[in-house]
């Protein structure tokens, strides 16, 4: 044979599939018969059987064929060790049967002669899947044929060799997998962690150390002040008003000012010396939702006022205006919108989940934002540290108030404006909020390398799982040894008895199966 | 109990004065150990191992500047072969150095030290302060001293099972700070009513001649001193490198109890022992270690060994050493531990216990083998191990240190089972068995504390490492070094 993908060892030799194996196809029997099927029955295997599915060997798929439902399909038994490989849907899966196996039309099969080892076979096929792909014809779906398939090319080293490069590949893909496996174990253990320091965080623990050696304004006095500080707010907002108006403000004017609710504490944890229980109305201006403008009102891309959704939001606390930016004139921001507007420094989180404890602080890129229902503002007053309010929202601990209050309804949560109002957060002194920050979003950062780092290496063990793969075929993973009987005896060997077989079985034809 | 708590308490506090003057907590165990010798030796009735003019008492009398020459001349002389002959003493003071500088710091920690109450610590037994301090030290994670520490309940475990005996040569080619020996000797005294039983010979030999072994890295032999000594076992463990030609002088053992180092070797250089023959060519250590105890053990010694995964299952070498292992030795059990368990992170553990043979071959008829690992509570900071985490496997073991009970097979879904020597070699030789379904997702999902989480990333990392590293070693089997 002339063709040939690469070069080889002198020992070895390229040769087509078709050469060298019997390829048979399958077939499925009428799905509308339920006898055709078995619990028991004949093994049958379908692509789909293989999704996710790591082994080397397989006995059988999900369903057997009964007796009928073999008889009456095109579906065919083949011997143990013979090589199966997924001809669409998609191309490329391959095992090694352990004992007789039909599978259905989804299937090229491979029944080998003695000299080639399945198992050799079946990793050639495996780092072969794109070359496999470029023979199949079909431009969306592809679909390999079995006279396609037989044109195969495959290299072809002596037996003992193909063992040798069995048991290294062996030896070196469990390591990946290991590796693989220890790897996968890490996002889920990452948010683990986030929510367990977080926690941690609110329960005093991260700053026990700081507070023994600092000095620090208690924080119900903070409270104090930030409670004053609301009052001073709406009385200027609302002298603003009336002299917008052009009126004077009534007798008992400030009267008219409604106090934050205090949470009740009795079923909220204890907190750490200096800290105050405190909701979130008392220590944030006026905390209101969004609402959505008519369709028509609502631009893509370019416009005055930029409007957000909950897809803007993300779980670190940062705004992501990039994905599917919308607009809202500076009309319907004024107009149908005013009550919803939002300013730089403001902290947003979702109200509709789940996942709820999407958060965002507003960064200043726009002047003037607006935002939907599905999202709450919360605009803290001066003394109060909004980059800490947005880690409290960020934290299932302290959500948890939330979402017990709230109704789920069909597996969504929507937290009311009573809810996130009243929510308790726990307020520490203001230099101790500063250093939680600071705490926390080191530890983001370093939870975000570990990540990085862990994705890239799954991805790195797969470029290396293909390398190694790929120097196998190459006959560089393991040392040629003279004394083997070399690749083209083997082949001769093959064709020989591929030929006797042939005159015999054309002596015999009966074709039935 | 606890007034060695509160002492060992105090005296970590006083750690905190150290870090002023930039000592690490590493070093602070160190430079705390020389001057409790010497109060020690006061307590003790020992002065007179010491020059008279360097007792706790002439050092704890002075003051500022005066004090702290003073001291550093006396760390000088104590460690001067030409002017002390008890090795004991010369052993802890080798090199000694003081890191202070600032005399008033020196000064706190003397006044500190005496007004300790040393009349309870005394009833309690000043080793097992020490031993105390030792285990707060390596469970500081930023110290790195957790890799010279085994956690006392799997000490406390070993040695019941193992029962050391009087008269027996007992070895640790890995000290690190004492544990097993100091373990094994108040195990022989309670059953010998504190040596009482034995004759005066004997009572001789168990002071003096029981217990050998070797610490490489010369702080931590200084600890280990200092922790034998206050046991009251006058025995030498040698400040040496037992993969080194020193080790081979070591000579045999009954009992050979070990913990030796694990985790990623760093930099080169292989083990040069003349009478090393299977690892000869690795720069694997804990295989090497595995040799060494094999070759150290008498005809009819005992060994259990603290080993990682990877001297179970590695190929080539290691394989070759566990078929040579299973021909000279009944290898009798072996013990998977629970991840967790070490102060050094992510590591996965193995003991192995085994019988010398008085042949040498086909000593092996069958490994049992008792998964504490799969599905197991993790264990960090939050959960400790203890002695009753142990109590099913020392029921599975039985009463016999040689691994001879009456045994039997808890089946598919338990923890204990047996493996014919045909059966492991089907595998191959691989030692590395397992039966039980792994439900670690479930256990990680249930830890809360940060440091336990932190932990179970890094070990996973550590895995993933440890396997690209060996893989990589085994795709370039020409090269020889190690790999960085």
């Amino acid at each position: 044979m002339s063709a040939e993908r690469w070069s080889l060892p002198s020992t070895w030799c390229w040769v087509t599939i078709g050469e060298i194996a019997d390829i048979v196809g399958g077939g499925t029997p009428s799905s509308k018969d339920e006898t055709n099927f078995a619990i028991e029955g004949i093994p049958w295997l379908t692509p789909a059987d293989l999704t996710g599915y790591l082994e080397t060997y397989i006995e059988r798929g999900a369903r057997d064929l009964s007796e009928k439902g073999y008889r009456t399909s095109s579906a065919k038994l083949m011997p143990a060790g013979t090589v199966l490989f997924s001809s669409r849907a998609p191309i490329g899966y391959c095992v090694i049967a352990v004992n007789e196996i039909s599978t259905n039309q989804g299937f090229k099969n491979f029944i080998l002669p003695a000299e080639l080892v399945p198992e050799y076979v079946r990793y050639y096929l495996i780092s072969a899947k794109d070359y496999a792909e470029s023979i199949a014809s079909g431009t969306t779906f592809k679909e390999l044929s079995g006279s396609r398939a037989a044109t195969m090319l495959i290299p072809l080293p002596p037996l003992p060799e193909q063992r040798r490069i069995v048991a290294k590949l062996d030896a070196l893909m469990a390591r990946t997998r290991q590796a693989r496996e220890a790897l996968q174990h890490i996002p889920t253990l990452i948010e683990h962690y986030k929510q367990a320091i977080l926690a941690a965080a609110f329960r005093g623990e991260l700053t026990a150390d700081w507070r023994e050696e600092t000095e620090y304004e208690p924080a119900s006095v903070l409270l104090e002040r930030i409670l004053e500080e609301r009052r001073a707010r709406w009385e200027y907002e609302q002298l603003a008003a009336y002299e917008a108006k052009g009126r004077k403000p009534p007798k008992n004017w400030q009267a008219k000012y409604q106090e934050p609710e205090i949470p009740d504490t009795s079923n909220l944890p204890d907190l750490p010396e200096g800290w105050v229980w405190a909701s979130a109305e008392q220590i944030c201006d006026f905390i209101t939702k969004g609402t959505t403008p008519k369709a028509g009102e609502m631009t893509a891309s370019t416009g005055e006022i930029p409007f957000l959704k909950v897809y803007n939001l993300t779980h670190t606390g940062s705004l992501d205006f990039t994905v599917n930016p919308t607009f809202v004139s500076k009309e319907t921001h004024e107009g149908f919108l005013a009550r919803s507007k939002i300013l730089p420094e403001d902290v947003l989180m979702n109200i509709v989940g789940p996942p709820l404890g999407k958060v965002a602080i507003v960064p200043d890129t726009y002047p003037e934002w607006n935002m939907n229902q599905a999202i709450v503002r919360y605009r803290t007053l001066p003394s109060m540290n909004n980059k800490y309010l947005s880690i409290c929202l960020m934290s299932d601990s302290i959500l948890s108030w939330a979402t017990t209050q709230a109704k789920a309804t069909a597996g969504q949560f929507n937290l009311t404006l009573a809810i996130c109002r009243e929510l308790p957060i726990p307020i520490p002194p203001i230099n101790e909020q500063v250093r939680i920050v600071q705490l926390i979003q080191d530890a983001v950062q370093w939870l975000d390398i570990v990540l990085e780092e862990a994705t890239s290496a799954l991805q790195l063990l797969d470029h290396l799982d293909q390398a190694t793969l790929a120097k196998a075929f190459r006959g560089e993973l393991v040392p040629q040894d003279p004394n083997d009987e070399p690749a083209s005896v083997l082949l001769e060997r093959i064709r020989a008895a591929r030929a006797a077989e042939s005159n015999a079985s054309k002596r015999k034809q009966r074709g039935k199966k | 109990m606890s007034t060695t708590t509160d002492i060992v308490a105090k005296l970590w506090n006083l750690c905190n004065i150290l870090r002023d003057d930039g000592v690490t907590y590493n070093q602070y165990v160190t430079e705390l150990t020389f001057l409790l010798f010497l109060k020690m030796m006061e307590e003790t009735g020992h002065e007179s191992r010491l020059p008279s003019e360097y007792t706790w008492s002439k050092l704890a009398r002075l003051e500022g500047m005066e004090q702290l020459t003073f001291y550093r001349k006396l760390l000088l002389e104590l460690g001067d072969p030409t002017k002390i002959t008890d090795p004991t003493v010369l052993a802890i003071f080798a090199n000694a150095q003081t890191l202070l500088r600032k005399p008033a710091n020196l000064k706190a920690l003397t006044k500190a030290i005496d007004e300790l109450d040393w009349f309870s610590a005394r009833e309690e037994g000043l080793g097992n302060l020490y031993e105390g301090l030792l285990e707060k030290n390596a469970a500081e994670k930023k110290s790195g001293a957790g890799q010279y520490f085994t956690p006392r309940p799997l000490i406390d475990a070993i040695v019941r099972l193992m029962k050391p005996q009087p008269g027996e040569v007992i070895q640790d080619p890995a000290a690190g700070t004492g544990g097993f020996l100091v373990a094994s000797d108040q195990y022989i005294k309670w059953n010998t009513d504190d040596l009482f039983e034995l004759g005066e010979r004997d009572a001789f030999f168990q002071r003096h001649h029981a217990y050998t072994g070797a610490e490489l890295v010369p702080d931590t032999h200084r600890l280990c001193l200092m922790n034998l000594m206050l046991h009251g076992i006058e025995s030498m463990v040698a400040s040496a490198d037992t993969l080194s030609p020193d080790g081979e002088a070591l000579g045999k053992a009954d009992l050979i109890l070990t913990n030796p180092p694990f985790g990623t070797k760093k930099g080169g250089g292989r083990p040069v022992r003349s009478d090393f023959s299977i690892t000869a060519d690795t720069s694997n250590k804990q295989l090497a270690f595995v040799e060494h105890i094999v070759r150290a053990l008498k005809p009819g010694g005992r060994a259990a060994v603290v080993v990682p995964d990877n001297v179970l299952f590695e190929d080539n070498i290691g394989r070759r050493l566990r078929t040579w292992m299973m021909d000279l030795c009944d290898l009798h059990t072996i013990l998977r531990l629970p991840t967790g368990i070490f102060y050094a992170q992510g590591v996965k553990t193995n003991v192995v216990f085994m019988t010398r043979g008085t042949t040498d071959q086909n000593n092996t008829e069958a490994v049992w083998v008792y998964d504490m690992r799969a599905n197991m509570p993790s264990f960090g900071k939050t959960r400790p191990l203890t002695t009753d985490d142990f109590a099913e496997f020392e029921a599975c073991y039985g009463d016999d240190p040689y691994g001879k009970a009456q045994r039997s097979d808890t089946g598919e879904e338990g923890r204990f089972r047996r493996y014919t020597r045909e059966q492991i070699s089907e595998r191959n030789d691989n030692l590395d068995i397992t039966w039980l379904r792994d439900e670690t997702d479930e256990f990680e999902e249930r830890l809360t504390d940060p440091d336990d989480i932190a932990a179970a990333i890094l070990g996973h990392l550590k895995n993933a490492l440890e396997e690209i590293e060996a893989l990589t070693e085994e795709l370039d089997t020409e090269k020889t070094g190690t790999v960085e």
